[in-house]
């Protein structure tokens, strides 16, 4: 499992590995998201292993 | 994915080139990108004083970065609304990357000028975004006549204008389609040029570039902006994009081929009387008192 911690800090698991599948299983567009692993920025084309933590920063803002 | 210029790891790909980048080929790309915006629009003169306009954010604080870096005359103008903890939060922002890149900032405290967002809203029962905007807009006319720019420069991002343009265009908003240009011309002593240098980028692109050259911005939205129609537009947007990368920059970009002739600019000017000195503040007017010191009377009413 890859554990997903989203912008507003609430944690979700995904049984998948690569990152744009990964965003595809918990619901995030790939173009609304960065998305980061061992504090770099990573590509949704990244296979990660299980048990890896990927961060998500949202990039959208409102107003 | 590889960086396409290096071969190194790549930390973002933009599939509308069908290409990656490393941190280096990336704010080398962005760099360009503004500075094809700025060349494209002529924007923007070495001899111009720049207003940036800085919400704490990531976009107007990148491009105030950026513009520094590009050697403009520039100063940061931000004006704290009185939204509780978001206003001390992205003030705190502004005043440290000023600090920090030995910069000059001008602060409009809403609480100190005693007229805070919420309270106008409330006095007015208006809409707090739509009294937000006429009071910005006050102060950045204010500040830039002030303090002699010669332009007032935003962070509004590809995403914004393109959900702006989509809902001015779901609503045939014809006034609104006129003034989707990245550059509007000055009008009268007031009213200085108004730029969008980083019109070519995505909000990924500048959330990125934020990212990965430090630059400290609050993440937070504004409460008020919680339901905001443009959010849904974006989140639209973001879908097609997906589906057919490009098509972000081909609705916004084709507008100006294909539809802009169409709805011209019309200057405030050319439709009213003759413009006044506003009586009370001196900002120029069509009436004896200008609309932001109507608004601000209404509290001591
Ligand atoms: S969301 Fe509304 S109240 Fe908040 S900064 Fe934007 S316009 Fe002002
Ligand atoms: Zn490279
Ligand atoms: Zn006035």
């Amino acid at each position: 499992m890859v554990k997903v911690e989203f912008p507003d800090g609430t944690i979700r698991e995904s049984g998948k590995n690569r990152i744009k599948d990964i965003l595809r299983d918990v619901g995030q567009n790939e173009n609304a998201v960065l998305v980061v692993v061992d504090g770099c920025l990573v590509t949704p084309d990244l296979c990660v292993k299980n048990g890896t933590e990927i961060k998500l920063i949202s990039v959208v803002s409102g107003g | 994915m590889k960086c396409i210029k290096c071969e190194e790891n790549a930390v973002i790909s933009l599939s509308r080139h069908n290409a990656g980048f490393c941190k280096d080929h990336f704010t080398e790309y962005f760099h360009r990108q503004v500075e094809a915006a700025i060349k494209e629009y002529s924007m923007l003169k070495t001899s111009d004083r720049v207003m940036v306009c800085v919400s704490g954010g990531k976009d107007s604080l990148v491009l105030w970065h950026i513009l520094n870096l590009m050697g403009y005359k520039t100063a940061g103008m931000y004006v704290s609304l009185g939204i509780g903890e978001y206003s001390q939060k992205s003030k705190a922002k502004v005043l440290a990357f000023a600090e920090k890149n030995k910069l000059e900032s001008i602060i409009i405290d809403l609480d100190e000028e005693k007229c805070p967002i919420p309270l106008l809203a409330a006095k007015t029962k208006r809409n707090a975004c739509s009294v937000c905007g006429q009071v910005k807009r006050h102060y950045f006319n204010k500040v830039a006549l002030d303090g002699g720019f010669t332009v007032a420069a935003t962070g509004h991002n590809l995403d914004d204008e393109a959900a702006r343009m989509l809902g001015n265009v779901l609503r045939w908003d014809t006034k609104h389609l006129a003034k989707m240009s990245p550059i509007l011309p000055e009008e009268g002593e007031t009213i200085k040029r108004k730029v969008k240098p980083l019109i070519r980028l995505t909000e990924k692109e500048v959330a990125a570039y934020a990212f990965l050259n430090g630059i400290d911005y609050i993440p937070d939205e504004c409460p008020k902006s919680r339901g905001a129609s443009s959010l849904k537009f974006k989140e639209v947007l973001n879908e097609l994009e997906a589906a057919a990368p490009g098509t972000k920059h081909f609705f916004y970009g084709e507008f100006f081929r294909a539809a802009a002739d169409r709805f011209p600019y019309i200057t405030n000017e050319s439709d009213k009387d003759e413009i006044k000195k506003c009586i009370k503040c001196g900002a120029e007017s069509y009436l004896d008192v200008c609309s932001f010191c109507r608004l601000t009377e209404k509290l001591n009413g």
